[in-house]
């Protein structure tokens, strides 16, 4: 190394200097990113979980339906009318994110559950 | 055990770990389902013995500490990534350009691209992580308003 720096003029060991900088220092970035961003595991859920959430929105719509809150079809999707004042305290909470924007009438603020109707799976018996 | 038991037990195996953005979204759009969030509860009210009821509870609280404790290690490397990347990279550009002025343009052509890189590769890291962030945050504030409603 000594020998190489006496070997080399000024600009030269500029250079060199300059290269290394300009290379290890991304270089040693990147390495690091890479150890930060790994990821494992799949996307989304997997198709055991996706069957849960169907079997459980389907439970969900059946025990709504034995306390007499028909699903209607509007805009071609399934909702419960004004289903806010018969829903249960846990189930209005449950759906605290869905609550209406000043303005909108019943039938406009109707809960959505997140399956849309295209999917049969998910449809209560009967509807 | 339930399947819903299953899964909370996946989600706490796999925080532990270091699932992507993707995953992150499956699970944040499992637990904001409103039939979820009633198939556990009803879950934990039909247990009438108070241990395993307590333990799913605590398994819950776990959870959303998990939650927490990896949207802050995503904040710390997000700021992280910014400081050595963004603005390591952009120093590295501005203070060779200067040299490059000063000296010689050829020797610093090299620490310019490299900075340019490093830049790059941090603006692109740091919204990956900053996504993880807010979705680690969604899933925490979820888990909370769950236990909220626990009877």
């Amino acid at each position: 190394m000594f020998n190489l720096a006496h070997s080399l003029d000024h600009n030269e060991a500029l250079a060199l200097a300059m290269a290394l900088v300009g290379v290890v220092i991304p270089l040693i970035f990147t390495v690091w990113l890479r150890s930060v961003l790994k990821r494992d595991g799949g996307d989304g859920l997997t198709g055991d979980e996706e069957l849960l959430r169907m079997q459980l929105t389907e439970n969900l719509w059946a025990r709504r339906k034995q306390r007499g809150v028909e699903p209607t079809v509007k805009d071609g999707r399934f909702t419960y009318g004004s289903v806010i004042g018969k829903a249960s305290v846990v189930e209005e909470a449950a759906f605290r994110g869905r609550v209406p924007s000043v303005g909108q009438t019943p039938s406009q603020y109707a809960i959505v559950p997140d399956v849309p109707a295209s999917s049969p799976d998910t449809r209560p018996a009967g509807c | 055990m339930s399947k819903i038991s299953d899964f909370l037990d996946t989600v706490e195996r796999e925080i532990g770990g270091a699932p992507g953005a993707a995953r992150l979204r499956g699970i944040r759009g499992m637990l904001d389902d409103p039939a979820f969030v009633a198939g556990l509860l009803d879950e934990l009210g039909g247990i009438d013995n108070p241990v395993p009821r307590n333990a799913k509870i605590i398994e819950l609280w776990r959870l959303r500490r998990a939650f927490e404790d990896n949207r802050q290690k995503r904040r710390s490397e997000k700021d992280l990534t910014m400081q050595f990347g963004v603005t390591g990279g952009v120093t590295m550009i501005v203070g060779s350009i200067v040299a490059a002025a000063a000296v010689a343009i050829l020797p610093f052509v090299v620490p310019i691209v490299g900075g340019a890189c490093m830049a790059l590769q941090g603006v692109i890291g740091a919204s990956r992580l900053d996504e993880e962030t807010h979705l680690y945050g969604q899933l925490a504030g979820q888990t909370a308003e769950i236990l909220k409603q626990v009877p």
